[in-house]
């Protein structure tokens, strides 16, 4: 019956998840930006990235989106000088990790923003329905 | 009291008067044709009752955090429409039933 609208919402609520897994590894980010490793040979904390793929639906033959996976930034770490710091090299600097607190919160922007245009694409798919139910009353 | 509405549904459809769009809805990868209002309410008040059932299984799964809120909202608000849906259409045979009660004979 309302098949249609329900795939609507489905393949909107698809691009919620995903938006919602991406605001997960921001949020990782964010929390981690400081964290250095506990010794010198360890590593510090490294920026995660999340993937989206195109998936079809074999059901209703929509294209839905997924999460493909979460990857780990390659680029290199910073460098701190902090003699006292327990993870301190014999030179005095600490590994810091590869996040750039700016770009994440760019990101985060532009997941928010994302996330509000499926939304909105469930709100106007909505009204559509409800406004040709009207013309059966 | 539905066994008569039906019972008038199916004397509206045989007076021939059924709007074509009301006799094809959720009937329409059967031709069409041959299937009753009657059968279309059964079959949208089913869907309506899964999806209801569906969204409140859901929304219990998130009182204790295992669904995530876009589930239970989807579910929800696919249920809600279907819901609505069932409530036009039956005003709809409420309305031939009245339209029958009132013709002459």
């Amino acid at each position: 019956m309302a098949n249609e609208f329900n795939n609507l919402m489905e393949i909107s609520a698809s691009g919620l998840t995903a938006q919602t897994r991406r605001m997960r590894a921001i949020a990782e980010n964010m929390a981690n930006a400081n964290t250095t490793p506990a010794s010198p040979t360890e590593k510090p904390y490294q920026r995660q990235i999340v993937t989206f793929k195109s998936v079809i639906d074999k059901v209703d033959g929509s294209n839905k989106v997924a999460v493909n996976g979460v990857v780990k930034d390659k680029t290199s770490f910073g460098k701190k000088f902090d003699p006292g710091n327990p993870a301190a090299d014999k030179l005095g600097y600490v590994q810091t990790p590869n996040v750039n607190t700016l770009v994440e919160m760019m990101d985060m922007r532009e997941s928010q923003r994302s996330y509000d245009a499926n939304l909105t694409v469930i709100d106007a798919s909505r009204t559509m329905l409800m406004r040709t139910m009207d013309l059966l009353k | 009291m539905f066994t008569d509405v039906l019972n008038a549904v199916s004397a509206y459809r045989k007076a021939g008067t059924l709007p074509q769009e009301l006799q094809s809805i959720g009937g329409a990868e059967k031709g069409g044709e041959g299937k009753s209002f009657g059968a279309v309410l059964q079959q949208v008040a089913d869907d309506t009752v899964d999806q209801l059932k569906k969204a409140e299984d859901l929304s219990k799964q998130g009182v204790v955090g295992k669904a995530s809120p876009v589930e239970i909202a989807t579910a929800v608000a696919g249920a809600e429409t279907s819901l609505q849906m069932l409530s036009v259409l039956r005003d709809k045979v409420i309305q031939a039933y009245q339209e029958v009660s009132r013709m002459n004979v």
